[in-house]
């Protein structure tokens, strides 16, 4: 894409047999799963911010054709396999793998146009909820990879369960285990047994020899994955393990800022801390912590931050939990960073809020 | 959830909207930033049309696709909140959401650094992307360039894996066309030297 043609100079091209090998080297798609995930928050992140005429142009969610295509649809309960089975135990370590090995296994398979998938178990707490789904092309050699683009996850409640994130992974061409992760609603107060429906309306099936395409301006794209309808549809009983739920409205000031933990989420594969930030200076538009959080002789990193636009706060999130919320807790923030629309402002800490938990 | 670009029903949807509401050039990607502050459909449109470029370029940068992905979407986030103060004439669009997704992972390698050492070695799980081009050849190929000077590996790394110009990468890594001109090709001529071709 060059917006002014002539403008540049090409890169010199002392081996184009080297480019071409450096180009596939570096040639990564993302699965269906991380791209759902990246669309997902993309999508959301747009509809935060009210802008003028603005106007989301997105596919309509086209039920009408999965109802269609569900009634004509196959649907052949089959018995889990178990060397996809084997290798949820690996894809993970920190609240993935407590997640993983707290789940219920539960083998309940379905297969539409010979794609078998599998619902192999379900993990849930008071923060998120995991899924694990093995999908298995029974006829194989149409398909050079298979992967999950996520599904809709509700409860007895009709409660939706908001997807976070997904990974997905391949045994081999026809095969993958994939996770997803949703976050459970109730603000950390759902816990105790309830029904789910997981239903999953499509899966992706990337393409033996991928065909890419021109776009309007000469550059070349194209997505190797296509669609391939379901409906696969199950029903399964899961408990939601409690979680513990602050205000401890805990702060710290240093740089002149005071950081402040205004809420906090205790859960098994995770804690959820709800941060707000007076004091910072003027030229960025949002924030965030380098951060980590101490408690009971462990340090939870942080592994993402989802900003509020426009607001001076974040939600921050471990990559693991923990089974005993009691006691002395302390959120260390070693710097603050703020993105404005072409630098950083960064800011050093350290800032250490301290709360303790009954 | 956005468009597919691939997806035709959608991708018609998005050139009808722009053209008709915008009344711009396509090719532009100046007109397309202007229009994304007061036009989500614009927005999704440099979103598209960037989004596997910018993972690509991540991927590179990071331990596991996820984080990749993660990654992505934070740069367009970020990119969304700043689309406002996006000045046109500059060097374009896309060396902008380059500069935001590279410190971006920055941050993110900030974050890992903070981290506690894992309990026990780090799992064989790179992400199916990874294990698509996973041939020796290919592995040897990254090995090398990670192991290139920081400049060069960068300027190499925005070249061949997001396909940006020299002035792009000029502009990603606050230096000049030239200089980024001659970061690409020590790059190369350091790589070539290593398998003597």
């Amino acid at each position: 894409m060059s917006d002014r043609p002539g403008a540049d100079a090409p890169v010199p091209s002392p081996d184009s047999e080297l480019e071409a090998r450096l180009e596939r080297a570096f040639g990564a798609d993302p699965t269906p799963a991380q791209l759902a995930a990246i669309d997902r928050r993309v999508s959301v992140a747009v509809k935060e911010v009210p802008r003028r005429h603005a106007r989301w142009v997105g596919r309509p969610r086209r039920r009408w054709q999965v109802v269609l295509l569900a009634a004509a649809a196959l649907v052949v309960l089959v018995g889990a396999g178990t060397s996809l089975l084997s290798m949820y135990p690996n894809l993970g370590g920190g609240g993935y793998r407590v997640a993983w090995d707290r789940s219920e296994k539960l083998g309940l398979s379905q297969i539409h146009d010979g794609y078998q998938v599998t619902l192999e178990a379900a993990y849930a707490d008071a923060a998120q909820t995991m899924i694990a789904i093995s999908i298995q092309d029974t006829v194989g050699g149409r398909s050079s990879q298979v992967g999950f683009y996520g599904g809709d996850l509700t409860d007895e409640a009709g409660r939706a369960y908001t997807s976070l994130s997904g990974g997905s992974t391949p045994a081999d061409s026809s095969s993958s285990v994939n996770t997803v992760w949703f976050e459970t609603p109730g603000d950390g107060a759902l816990s105790g047994n309830h029904h789910f429906v997981l239903n999953v309306p499509d899966i992706g099936v990337r393409q033996v020899n991928p065909v890419f395409s021109t776009l309007p301006d000469g550059s070349q794209t194209g997505n190797p994955w296509d669609r391939v309808a379901g409906p696969w549809r199950f029903e399964f009983d899961l408990a939601i393990a409690p979680g513990t739920v602050l205000s401890p409205a805990a702060t710290a000031t240093a740089n002149g800022v005071t950081a402040t933990v205004e809420s906090v989420l205790i859960a098994r594969s995770t804690i959820r801390l709800n941060m707000t930030y007076a004091g910072l200076p003027d030229g960025a538009e949002s924030w965030t912590a380098i951060a980590t959080v101490l408690h009971d002789g462990k340090r939870m990193a942080v592994g993402s931050s989802s900003s509020r636009l426009g607001a001076a706060g974040e939600e921050l999130t471990t990559v693991e939990g923990t089974d005993n919320p009691s006691g002395p807790w302390v959120v260390q923030i070693d710097e603050m960073v703020g993105f404005g629309p072409q630098d950083q402002i960064r800011l050093q800490g350290p800032w250490q809020i301290s709360f303790v938990a009954p | 959830m956005v468009t597919n670009p691939h997806d035709r029903d959608g991708w018609v949807e998005q050139l009808d909207y722009i053209a008709l509401d915008t009344r711009r050039s396509l090719d532009l990607d100046d007109d397309l930033a202007l229009a994304a502050r007061n036009d989500i459909a614009a927005f999704e449109l440099i979103y598209t049309r960037n989004r596997s470029a910018v993972y690509r370029y991540l991927r590179t940068r990071t331990i596991s696709g996820d984080d990749a992905a993660d990654l992505t979407a934070l740069t367009f986030e970020r990119a969304f909140v700043a689309i406002g103060r996006y000045r046109p004439g500059g060097v374009g669009v896309r060396a902008w959401l380059f500069r935001i997704a590279r410190n971006a992972s920055i941050d993110h390698g900030r974050r890992r650094l903070a981290e506690p050492p894992p309990d026990r070695p780090p799992e064989s799980n790179e992400g199916p992307e990874l294990r698509i081009v996973a041939d020796e050849d290919a592995t040897e190929l990254r090995q090398r360039v990670a192991a290139l000077p920081p400049d060069q590996r960068d300027a190499i790394v925005l070249r061949f894996a997001a396909g940006l110009t020299a002035r792009e990468i000029g502009a990603v890594l606050g230096k000049t066309e030239a200089a980024s001109q001659k970061l690409v090709s020590r790059g190369l001529a350091v790589l070539k030297e290593a398998y003597r071709v």
